[in-house]
């Protein structure tokens, strides 16, 4: 989609997903659901930034995730500071260490399954140093402060509902600055970068620096949203914010909705978060274990059959739409 | 060695391990001119390139471009200082337009109109303008090599360094690139280096050849003068001409 | 003090060695094809419950329990090579995913058929105490680390002494040079995997002798052997068995000097760092 249909696609979107509530009937469980994927696709679309547009294969999403999470929560702990600003602090905190250690890493030339291995390593890394970490973290859920009367101060809502309107804006957020990436200088660059890095380098772009760029921009929605996290899970727990496997699933999505396309990821986390989240209130109870396996045929079956990715299925029906509709039809009524 | 170099390399050292790659390499590029390396498969040409673009390091030596030492500088500030270059393999943006890939040679100096005036020169004088909204994975390998030649341009250098253009093209696509290379030569004012092992083309181009030999320059002068070099015949020339 | 140390670092240098047998299907698919199996840690897990099925039923030996699943996971490998992997070569990110895919299914599957229990098997026929001083090793481990070396001499001879080892060697090197020199790529490429996954059945069966499975298992084995891959460098065999004792040893003192919660923090920190300043590893070809 260029710039022009752009506007009036993005306002359609964001009604229809802003009328969920309304159209489940206000009904907390799909709620829920639908918050889920909203931070599936916050975090996905996030990611793209770095692992899509920029090409490099980033699976520690939930390194800057989980800073973002501890930092706004034990903040809200120690000294009862709102999440609101946590979330801030949380974002500065991820961001500036993930530019120090991508500062190292693409100083010395880390890339390619390395940069993933090592971006991977790293949330286990942080797991256990948090698991060790007994006044910020340990292996007891820290459980965050909640209040009756301030429900806003401590962003701990007795409904699914505001949670789903915050993952929302960060969604629109993250969704507007990979957009505005898309089309410009920076992005450009990163683009070429991801394509191809030594014909990036030889035409004058500071790779190391346009990575660097990429690695802020993403890990400081991924650390802020961290604090909205926190929140939503009520407790911190380094399983459940330094998670390897929720940080694979997020480059998982981000590969199969189409690598350097700003809607593909948030599209596939959109289908199968929600095919995922199905199956496991489906099977769940039945056969234990069974959505993962169907979750991964799915994975499995998109790369084996739309290698470019699930955007490409929008981008065709997109073109179908335009071109085929009134002609494709008339040469039909010819012939 | 000559004031008129845009380009010198000096005592240049570089080792692969226990391989030595490079060994004490000195040349000169004049400017203006068109100066050729040739050498067998093996002989370091690319290395040298790699050195002199900045992507790879020297163990010893230096480069110097206009004057200022840019050794171990990263290519894209080397690029930015004037030098560019191509790739024996070339190395396309896949997923980009044909436009846009030249949009990426022009990010660092030229934005808005003045990038878009750039691009559209380039698209005309390399007669790519019908190509200019193809996607790169649709063309083929001789149209790519002429991008990728096109891409260089666009960062507007003053020395241009071509690594094997005539690989992977027949005579007749050779003749047309020899053509373009020369006129990009002669009417843009820029200098240029190839390293080629194909002879006809550093026969019919160069006016200096250098000759590089297990990593070792070991003749230096005019295409006709390399070709009777009893040294050089016996390194190279022996077996292919 | 001196005495702990010792012990520490003698156990270590025993788990280093089970470890290099473990990480040993992963490098020979790294080296091979340039392809991290990111199900490796998956098939380990997988290939132990097969030991614990096979144990259980026949009532084999877990010692020999390997020889029936070995062809069979030789044969998933070729499937997957041919099935998945051949249609996305050349496209790094999409065979990440796809393994990522069979992981899933594999973690599933034992969920599914082996319910989330730990399963551990009654002693082969190796047991007992090796005391040295005061430190006790079970003979299955030092029996695990045994077969181990052989296991890693048995491949590095096979690689290196061997028509089809030397072509895959060839094929890792330069793949359009095997191909002209008349090596069927693909058919190498589809053996290294199927010898790949081949592998992770012995270390499997050996630690069912001292050690239970879980449907967590997956994950120590799977960045344990990433670890030792990227330490030892780019697939080489001989690599392999000192970065195996390095993560063997560094991890056991830090269970015994720091925390037993901590012993994955000095294999990640070693990884991390060595793919920063030596990215070709520790012990990688020059």
């Amino acid at each position: 989609m260029k710039p022009r249909q752009f506007v009036p696609a993005f306002i359609v979107f964001v009604l229809i997903i802003a009328l969920i509530p309304v159209f489940v009937g206000f009904n907390e469980y799909f709620i829920l659901l639908a918050t889920v994927v909203l931070i599936y696709g916050v975090i996905t679309t996030a990611w793209n930034v770095m692992g899509g547009i920029a090409g490099q294969l980033d699976l520690g999403a939930t390194a800057y995730l989980g800073i973002g999470a501890y930092v706004a929560g034990n903040m809200l702990i120690w000294w009862n500071i709102t999440p609101w600003i946590g979330m801030f602090v949380g974002a500065i905190i991820a961001a500036g260490f993930a530019s120090a250690i991508g500062y190292v890493m693409f100083r010395y030339g880390v890339k390619e399954i390395w940069y993933a291995l090592s971006t991977l390593g790293l949330v286990e890394v942080l797991r256990v140093i948090f698991m060790l970490w007994k006044e910020v973290g340990g292996p007891l859920e820290k459980y965050l402060p909640r209040s009756k009367t301030d429900p806003f101060y401590y962003m701990s809502f007795g409904s699914y509902i505001p949670y789903f309107y915050i993952a929302l804006i960060f969604l629109l957020i993250t969704f507007l600055v990979n957009y505005r990436l898309r089309y410009s200088k920076i992005g450009y660059s990163m683009l070429a970068l991801g394509s191809n890095e030594d014909a990036a380098e030889s035409l004058g772009i500071d790779t190391r620096r346009t990575k660097l760029k990429g690695l802020f921009i993403y890990s400081f929605i991924v650390g802020a949203f961290g604090g909205f996290y926190a929140c939503f899970c009520s407790f911190i727990h380094p399983n459940t914010d330094f998670n390897m496997n929720f940080a694979l699933e997020i480059a998982v999505l981000g590969i199969v909705g189409g690598l350097g396309t700003y809607y593909g990821p948030l599209l596939a986390a959109s289908i199968l978060v929600s095919l995922k989240e199905y199956l496991r209130a489906v099977f769940g109870t039945i056969v234990l274990g069974i959505y993962p396996a169907i979750f991964g045929l799915a994975i499995i079956l998109i790369i084996l059959f739309k290698p470019e990715g699930l955007s490409s299925i929008l981008k065709n029906v997109y073109i179908k739409l335009r071109k085929g509709g009134g002609t494709k039809h008339g040469r039909q009524q010819h012939s | 060695m000559g004031g008129n170099n845009i380009l010198e390399t000096k005592e240049i050292v570089k080792r692969f391990g226990g391989i030595v790659a490079l060994n004490n390499v000195n040349i000169g590029i004049e400017k203006g001119r068109i100066t050729g390396l040739i050498g067998p498969n093996g002989a370091g040409k690319t290395t040298l390139l790699n050195v002199i673009s900045g992507f790879l390091k020297p163990d010893h030596g230096k480069v110097i471009f206009k004057g200022k030492d840019i050794t171990g500088l990263l290519p894209h500030k080397i690029c930015e200082l004037g030098l560019a270059r191509t790739f024996q393999i070339v190395k396309p943006f896949l997923n980009f337009t044909v436009e846009e890939s030249l949009l990426i040679g022009t990010l660092k100096k030229r934005s808005g109109r003045e990038a878009q005036e750039l691009i559209n020169n380039v698209l005309e004088y390399f007669e790519l303008d019908e190509l200019r909204s193809k996607l790169c994975r649709e063309l083929n390998v001789t149209q790519l090599k002429e991008l990728e030649l096109a891409r260089a341009m666009a960062t507007e250098p003053e020395l241009l360094l071509l690594d094997e253009p005539g690989a992977g093209l027949n005579p007749k696509e050779t003749s047309r690139f020899m053509r373009m290379i020369r006129d990009i030569n002669r009417k843009k004012k820029i200098t240029i280096l190839i390293v080629e092992h194909v002879m006809p083309i550093i026969m019919g181009l160069c006016e200096t050849v250098y000759v590089l030999h297990y990593g070792e320059i070991i003749a230096r002068g005019t295409p006709r003068c390399i070709s009777k070099n009893e040294q050089v015949i016996n390194a190279y020339l022996g077996e292919k001409w | 003090m001196l005495d702990v140390v010792a012990q520490s670092v003698i156990s270590g240098l025993i788990n280093g060695l089970i470890y290099a047998m473990v990480a040993l299907g992963l490098s020979v698919i790294y080296g091979v094809m340039d392809l991290i199996n990111f199900a490796h840690g998956e098939f380990v897990m997988l290939a132990m419950y097969f030991t614990f099925w096979i144990v259980s039923f026949s009532g084999l030996d877990q010692t020999v329990a390997f020889l029936p699943a070995l062809p069979i996971f030789f044969l998933v490998g070729v499937l997957i090579y041919y099935g998945m992997l051949n249609r996305t070569m050349g496209t790094p990110l999409s065979q990440i995913a796809l393994m990522l895919g069979v992981a899933m299914v594999i973690r599933s599957f034992v969920q599914i058929a082996g319910g989330t229990a730990p399963k551990g098997l009654p002693p082969s026929f190796i047991f007992g105490v090796l005391n040295i001083g005061s430190l006790a090793i079970s003979y299955s481990r030092v029996a695990t680390a045994v077969v181990s070396l052989v296991l890693l001499i048995i491949v590095h001879l096979f690689l290196t002494k061997t028509y089809t080892g030397l072509s895959m060697l060839a094929a890792s090197d330069d793949r359009t040079a095997a191909y002209l020199m008349g090596i069927n790529v693909k058919r190498i490429y589809a053996l290294a995997f199927g010898l790949g996954l081949a592998l992770v059945t012995i270390p499997a069966a050996f630690l069912m002798t001292y050690q239970h499975a879980d449907p967590s298992s997956y994950l120590r084995f799977g960045l344990l052997s990433w670890c030792i891959v990227a330490l030892a460098g780019l697939g080489r065999i001989s690599g392999i068995i000192p970065a195996a004792i390095i993560v063997g040893i560094a991890e056991s003192l830090v269970v015994t000097f720091v925390a037993p919660e901590a012993h994955s923090l000095p294999i990640y920190l070693l990884f991390i760092l060595v793919i920063w300043l030596k990215p070709k590893g520790l012990f990688g070809r020059k």
